[in-house]
């Protein structure tokens, strides 16, 4: 047995790789990054920590994977009762991702009321919080209160308190479409030859993220990821065109449509509401339509 | 065939062969096709007025025949495509006065005036009527060499022939391959001197639309490569599609492949002119193939490498472009942001689409319900494996069928093609008393200037018109001239859509 | 969209003696909104301009001719000249533009169109019911009457149509209008009362369907 000194050493190292893999660890993990440590050694360590209840032991497929436990869940299995702990351990199960009363019903097998009488005490405690969803407004998920919500439950970058913020995006869409577009032209007659104007007409989405960045217009940090969602809504709006480079990145490139409007938007009947009803007789006919009258004058 | 498209040939055929042959016409598309009999019981119109209208429109090429199962009688058939074409003879005449000068354009205007004409009477009217012409300058030689160039280019070709069976009083038509005439200007110079009844000359022309219509393909498809890349470009394009026609047939989904080297030597030619096509002559390929909408494809290696020319695919991407122009006007851009994003995914589920489009979650739904209703987009369930609760969930996914929203838009043209006819013949009957008088001032003015009368006189029979009957005359003309340059524009938007057609 | 916007103020909303004191009774804050709404909203989109350059103008130029060119031409087929019996002042005008076109016949080339169609067919058609008279049994001596009756007629129309060219008298060309109706409706097996009353229907017809505007 080593002295204590070495024996805390390892231990920080454990704890420094469960805690870097909040998915858990297994045995082999260990092995490999304290490769020192005989098998004995390691079997008591992990059995040391999970005694102090540091870590949790799980089993997945076959073999054990051991779990940093949070700082939250130690205090609440201190002074908690046994309700709180089984919906606690749930919710802290479902991680960033949240999870759902009913499915925390369902699983806890608690009353409704009673089940509401938990989730208000642990609330209250702030060890978890309710997070609205954003893809269904009325679904509310439970998670740890510390955690951040994952980008599917908070949408990411565009929504503030989980409200679609529309405006931001149209801001950033014209942004990065005006960034394109200035550079768009060098495809026409490059005097280098049309694949290095091609070239020059592309921009990578790293690029257009540098770009943005540097205008300032947001102040949340915009991942490269953030911005292609961005630039993909520019290509939906029919104003740029994507391509890949061989390295993988995406490339975007300003483009106009293929035809000039067509004529049948250059005529009332092609934006008229009314079409659908427009007889030959009757209140609404070419004769009498009053959109055709404000056009004609 | 749709009942929007009736109408708006019933109008058509109003204004341009009048009241009588539009009732005939629209009895024969209401009907298919029927003899003579039944389409007099139908319309109650004299026997004699059917009889003429009939022929107006088989002599237009705008309705057909065939013997009735009796032998004796012949069932007639509208043909509705042709008389949509009538909005489009504008175009023929333009596309002829700018690619082979105004001989050319003589020549069409006049043949499409007579339908169907013999080579010499064709030559001899429009030189006796262009005899004194200084400014145009028509010479016989010249008219000729025009016909026989348009007759090799394809732009007229020769009228079916009749066939007639024994005992049958109806004549079959068999179309018959153009043979170039040799036209003798002496001979033609001749037939000048004589009655126009006296001419023999019985191997007949018409004008081919089909050609004009691939030469208004072909411009399309070269624009639109322009547009997108730049005129270099637009210019490969074309040598392609020439190179096309030698090999493939002219509306072919695909062209034959075309081997690098003879598109080469296409560009070299032209490298006065082009010399930045020729020097970056691969690096425009490669661009061309990537970057071109799909329209050209590298199909093999073989002799350098072999492309082929794609009017199925340039059919569907200007189809679609027309599409979304058309979304984006109807329900705004934002919905045409939806529409292309179905499109791309070609099965979406309404969550997806939300998310992808990142437009707000109401506003989201609300566009997709409105580009449903209106038939752009199409739902389709799907249910997925009843749960273990046996609750089957239906899903919903968004897709778009392109053939589907081809014929809405179409719908759309002809309702808005009808209308603006509509909207003109009524200005026109609203004023007629007007229009009336003016063409007459008009006409007594001209006879005045061409007999001299001094200019006192010719103001006072053009001051009959007052001030504001001018001012209403003015407002009419703009008003009428609007309306029908929107049918030409809207006979390009219906033009794209037949040839996505084409391509079933 | 637009309905929605009333609720937004509920904030702040008024009980109803304040609502007194303003002079808003509960009987007269509602006539406002019984208005329908208007038959034609307003468009959120205008149509784009139209593209007009020298080749639309060049065009429309081009369309118009061609378009006068048919009017003038015998493939516009006039209607023919019926009294209501309202007398008009334009009647004059509308029967002499109208015959002045009376004797013209459209080119065509004839070979290629079905007999029935060509300008003698009057006489073709009445050789070959004669033919069918061979043939037919059922009908057979009423036919041969009526054939009969149709030849003394068509005798005169041959005369007509052969001097066609020199005639411009305008009755005569009527007469043969008529007559040539007359013996196709005995054709169809119509008689010639039946004619007339159907003519009727067809004029009344074109008055109810606003399709077919009169001609001025």
């Amino acid at each position: 047995m080593s002295s204590n000194s070495s024996e805390d050493a390892i231990t920080e190292k454990i704890l420094n790789i469960a805690k870097k893999n909040p998915k858990g660890i297994t045995d082999k993990d260990v092995a490999a990054t304290i490769p020192e440590l005989s098998s004995e050694q390691r079997v008591m360590m992990i059995n040391k920590l999970l005694q102090q209840g540091l870590i949790d032991l799980f089993k997945q497929g076959g073999s054990f994977i051991y779990r940093l436990k949070t700082q939250s869940s130690k205090q609440a299995v201190k002074g908690a009762d046994n309700e709180e702990k089984v919906v606690f351990n749930l919710i802290e199960e479902a991680g960033n991702k949240g999870i759902w009363i009913r499915d925390i019903r369902v699983r806890s097998n608690l009353a409704n009321t009673q089940l509401n009488k938990v989730l208000k005490s642990l609330e209250s405690k702030k060890l978890i919080k309710a997070v609205k969803c954003v893809n269904a407004s009325k679904k509310k998920v439970y998670m740890l209160y510390n955690l951040e919500p994952d980008r599917s439950i908070s949408g990411g970058a565009w929504y503030q308190d989980q409200d679609f913020e529309s405006e931001f995006v149209d801001i950033l869409n014209r942004q990065c479409l005006r960034f394109l577009q200035q550079r768009a032209d060098n495809i026409k007659n490059n005097p280098r030859g049309p694949i290095v104007g091609r070239t020059q007409s592309y921009a990578t989405a790293a690029e257009v993220q540098k770009y943005i960045t540097d205008l300032g217009i947001s102040n949340v940090k915009l991942e490269v990821e953030d911005v292609i969602t961005i630039l993909n809504t520019i290509v939906y709006d029919g104003k740029a065109e994507s391509s890949v480079y061989p390295d993988g990145s995406k490339v975007y490139r300003a483009i106009d449509p293929l035809l000039p409007a067509p004529g049948l938007v250059q005529v009332p009947c092609g934006v008229c509401p009314l079409i659908h009803k427009c007889c030959s007789t009757g209140l609404i006919t070419p004769q009498d339509c009053i959109y055709m009258n404000e056009w004609l004058d | 065939m749709s009942h929007q498209l009736g109408r708006v040939v019933s109008e058509i055929l109003h204004r341009y062969f009048g009241e009588i042959v539009q009732q005939v016409g629209k009895d024969l598309f209401t009907y298919g096709s029927k003899p003579i009999s039944m389409i007099v019981k139908t319309t109650g119109l004299p026997r004699a007025q059917v009889v003429e209208s009939l022929r107006t429109l088989l002599k237009f090429h705008l309705a057909t025949f065939e013997p009735s199962s009796n032998e004796v009688n012949a069932d007639y058939k509208l043909i509705p495509d042709n008389v949509l074409l009538l909005i489009r003879y504008p175009r023929y005449l333009l596309q002829m006065k700018s690619k082979y000068g105004s001989e050319a354009e003589l020549l069409i205007e006049e043949l499409l005036q007579q339908a169907t004409c013999s080579a010499t009477i064709l030559l001899v009217t429009i030189a006796k009527k262009y005899k004194d012409d200084e400014v145009k300058n028509i010479t016989m030689s010249k008219l000729k060499d025009t016909f026989i160039s348009l007759a090799t280019a394809g732009y007229i070709q020769q009228a079916p022939v009749e066939e007639v069976k024994e005992g049958c009083e109806i004549p079959t038509l068999v179309p018959v391959a153009t043979i170039v005439p040799e036209l003798d200007t002496r001979h033609l110079l001749h037939a000048m001197t004589m009655d126009i009844s006296e001419i023999t000359d019985n191997v007949y022309w018409e004008v081919n639309y089909d050609r004009f219509h691939l030469d208004f393909r072909d411009e399309i498809m070269i624009k639109a490569v322009t547009r997108r890349i730049d005129e270099n470009a637009g210019e490969m394009l074309q040598h392609l599609l020439r190179l096309m026609y030698l090999t493939s047939a002219p509306w072919a989904p695909e062209s034959n492949p075309t081997p690098v080297l003879e598109l080469r030597e296409c560009c070299q030619r032209v490298a006065a002119e082009k010399p930045h096509l020729n020097q970056h002559f691969d690096q425009y390929l490669k661009v061309l193939e990537e970057n071109g909408a799909g329209f050209v494809r590298r199909c093999g290696e073989a002799g350098g490498g072999q492309y082929m020319v794609r009017p199925r695919q340039a059919a569907h991407a200007l189809l679609l472009c027309t599409l979304e122009h058309c979304v984006t006007e109807r329900l705004g851009s934002n919905a045409a942001r939806i529409f292309r994003l179905i499109n791309s995914k070609k099965y979406i589920e309404e969550d997806d689409i939300q998310k992808h489009a990142m437009l707000p979650n109401k506003e989201c739904k609300e566009l997709t319900y409105k580009l449903l209703e209106e038939h752009f987009i199409s739902v389709q369930p799907m249910r997925k494996a009843a749960s273990a609760g046996g609750l089957a969930k239906a899903i919903y996914l968004y897709h778009i069928n392109l053939h589907e929203v081809a014929h809405t838009a179409a719908e759309l043209c002809y309702r808005a093609l009808h209308n603006v006819c509509r909207r003109a013949a009524h200005e026109r009957r609203r004023h007629a008393r007007l229009l009336d008088k003016q063409r007459r001032v008009r006409t007594i003015v001209h006879g005045m200037r061409l007999r001299g009368e001094p200019q006192p006189n010719i103001d006072d029979v053009e001051e009959t018109l007052t001030p504001p009957e001018l001012a209403v005359l003015t407002s009419v003309e703009k008003r009428l001239k609007q309306l029908s340059a929107a049918e030409l524009e809207l006979d390009r938007t219906l033009f794209i859509l037949k040839w996505y057609f084409m391509y079933p | 969209m637009a309905g929605r916007g009333r609720g937004r103020g509920s904030g702040l909303s008024l009980t109803q003696e304040q609502y007194q004191a303003l002079g808003i009774t509960r009987g007269d804050n509602t006539p406002a909104p019984l208005a329908p709404p208007p038959l034609f909203p307003k468009l959120e989109t205008k149509p784009l301009p139209l593209t007009c350059d020298a080749t639309t103008d060049y065009m429309l130029i081009v369309k118009d001719q061609f378009i006068e060119y048919l009017h003038e031409s015998p493939a516009y087929v006039k209607l023919q000249a019926r009294t209501d019996g309202i007398e008009r002042y334009s009647d004059k005008y509308k029967l002499l533009s109208l015959n002045a076109k009376q004797g013209k016949v459209l080119d065509c080339v004839w070979n290629r169109m079905p007999s029935e169609l060509r300008p003698q067919t009057a006489r073709v058609r009445v050789v070959r019911k004669r033919k069918l008279n061979d043939t037919t049994d059922i009908s057979k001596r009423l036919e041969t009457l009526e054939s009969k009756e149709l030849q003394e007629e068509s005798g005169e129309t041959t005369v007509v149509n052969e001097n066609e060219d020199v005639k411009k008298d305008a009755m005569e060309e009527e007469e043969l209008e008529d007559e040539e109706e007359q013996d196709y409706e005995v054709d169809d097996g119509t008689d010639y009362a039946n004619n007339y009353f159907d003519n009727g229907e067809d004029y009344d017809e074109e008055d109810d369907n606003l399709d077919d505007g009169p001609v001025y």
